[in-house]
């Protein structure tokens, strides 16, 4: 399990870091803001939460908790960075003309760099199951939100386009696309949430079925499914044309 | 660039084209946007245009409305006049995935 963690861990990282040069690179070039805020959501938290998440319990089981503990600060403030990122790309994608939009996201970095720092001068690194208490709720809750509440609006906006398709007003792979980004955020929305429900599994006595490979699991299919919808093989592109057309026929 | 007022025209012309009280024909467009995927704030002529064609004309008829095909056939003819939601939303989440994929 620990090797299929490493490959999970390390293929996910090289699909962040792939997407994250391309969307900044693009960025660059379009002067958009969606790019730019999906690129730096990959960069921080592909290659600085997740990643130096891993590193801090390897660190921690190697006995050096001084680097453990540096490493574990620097994926808190990764996490919470690439989820600002992910809420500021929602906004800017699915919630251009929302009323108080602007409030909503103040509000929320607000919330989300409390609880970051709250968690930070409060606890550390811990082997095993995750101990989470006060600020660690917070943080969850804030950060799976962000993940919650884009994927919720991409498979809505998904479901939208499948219905114009019909209609001819829609491109059916776009419609995909827009199904994987939900799919890839709801991965990691699980990731979150999966944490809590075993956190408080043990909080009341029950055994615990918290297994890093599980997140790793999640990093692995939100990497695929980032893959199938920005770098999609031909073969795939044909594989939904022709399924959309035998199900509009 | 979102279009509300293809929605407000269409509806008045609906409403003035056919028995349906005003907010009948209010709904049977908005019910007919819905069922295809499309918001009232957002369409622009082209969808509209779609719409007219291929979802009102079944709608109308199902609400009794006798020539459903020309009244949408003069619809549609009557938008075309007139020079609203031409426009096309170049930031819309279906063009900005197309553009992250290098579309």
């Amino acid at each position: 399990m620990e090797i299929f963690a490493l490959i999970a861990v390390t293929i996910y990282c090289c699909v962040s870091l792939f997407m994250a040069i391309r969307l900044i690179r693009m960025a660059r070039r379009t002067r958009e803001i969606p790019e730019l805020m999906i690129g730096l959501a990959f960069l921080t938290g592909g290659m600085f939460g997740y990643p130096f998440s891993v590193a801090s319990s390897v660190l921690l089981g190697a006995s050096k908790p001084v680097a453990a503990n540096v490493t574990w600060v620097v994926a808190q403030a990764g996490m919470a960075l690439a989820a600002f990122f992910v809420l500021l790309s929602w906004r800017h994608i699915f919630a251009r003309e929302i009323p108080g939009g602007r409030a909503l996201i103040s509000g929320w970095a607000v919330l989300l760099v409390a609880s970051t720092v709250g968690v930070i001068m409060t606890s550390g690194p811990v082997p095993g199951t995750p101990v989470i208490q006060g600020f660690g709720w917070f943080m969850l809750i804030t950060q799976g939100g962000c993940y919650a509440l884009i994927g919720w609006s991409s498979y809505s906006h998904a479901r939208m386009l499948r219905k114009r398709c019909v209609l001819g007003l829609a491109d059916p792979v776009i419609a995909n696309r827009i199904w994987l980004w939900g799919l890839s955020n709801s991965s990691i929305t699980f990731s979150y949430l999966y944490t809590m429900i075993a956190t408080i599994m043990v909080r009341f006595g029950l055994p615990s079925i918290f297994d890093p490979s599980v997140i790793a699991g999640c990093g692995l299919a939100a990497a695929c499914c980032i893959t199938l919808a920005f770098l999609p093989p031909r073969a795939y592109v044909e594989r939904v044309r022709a399924k959309f057309a035998v199900e509009a026929a | 660039m979102s279009s509300p007022d293809v929605f407000e025209w269409t509806s008045q012309a609906l409403d003035e084209a056919t028995s349906l009280e005003r907010v009948e024909a209010r709904g049977t467009l908005r019910l007919s946007l819905k069922s295809s995927g499309l918001e009232a704030k957002k369409v622009n002529a082209a969808q509209m245009k779609t719409l007219l064609i291929r979802v009102l004309p079944g709608e109308l008829e199902a609400r009794g409305i006798s020539e459903a095909d020309g009244v949408c056939d003069r619809l549609v003819r009557q938008l075309a006049s007139q020079r609203i939601g031409q426009a096309v939303d170049a930031d819309s989440p279906e063009n900005l995935f197309a553009r992250l994929a290098g579309e």
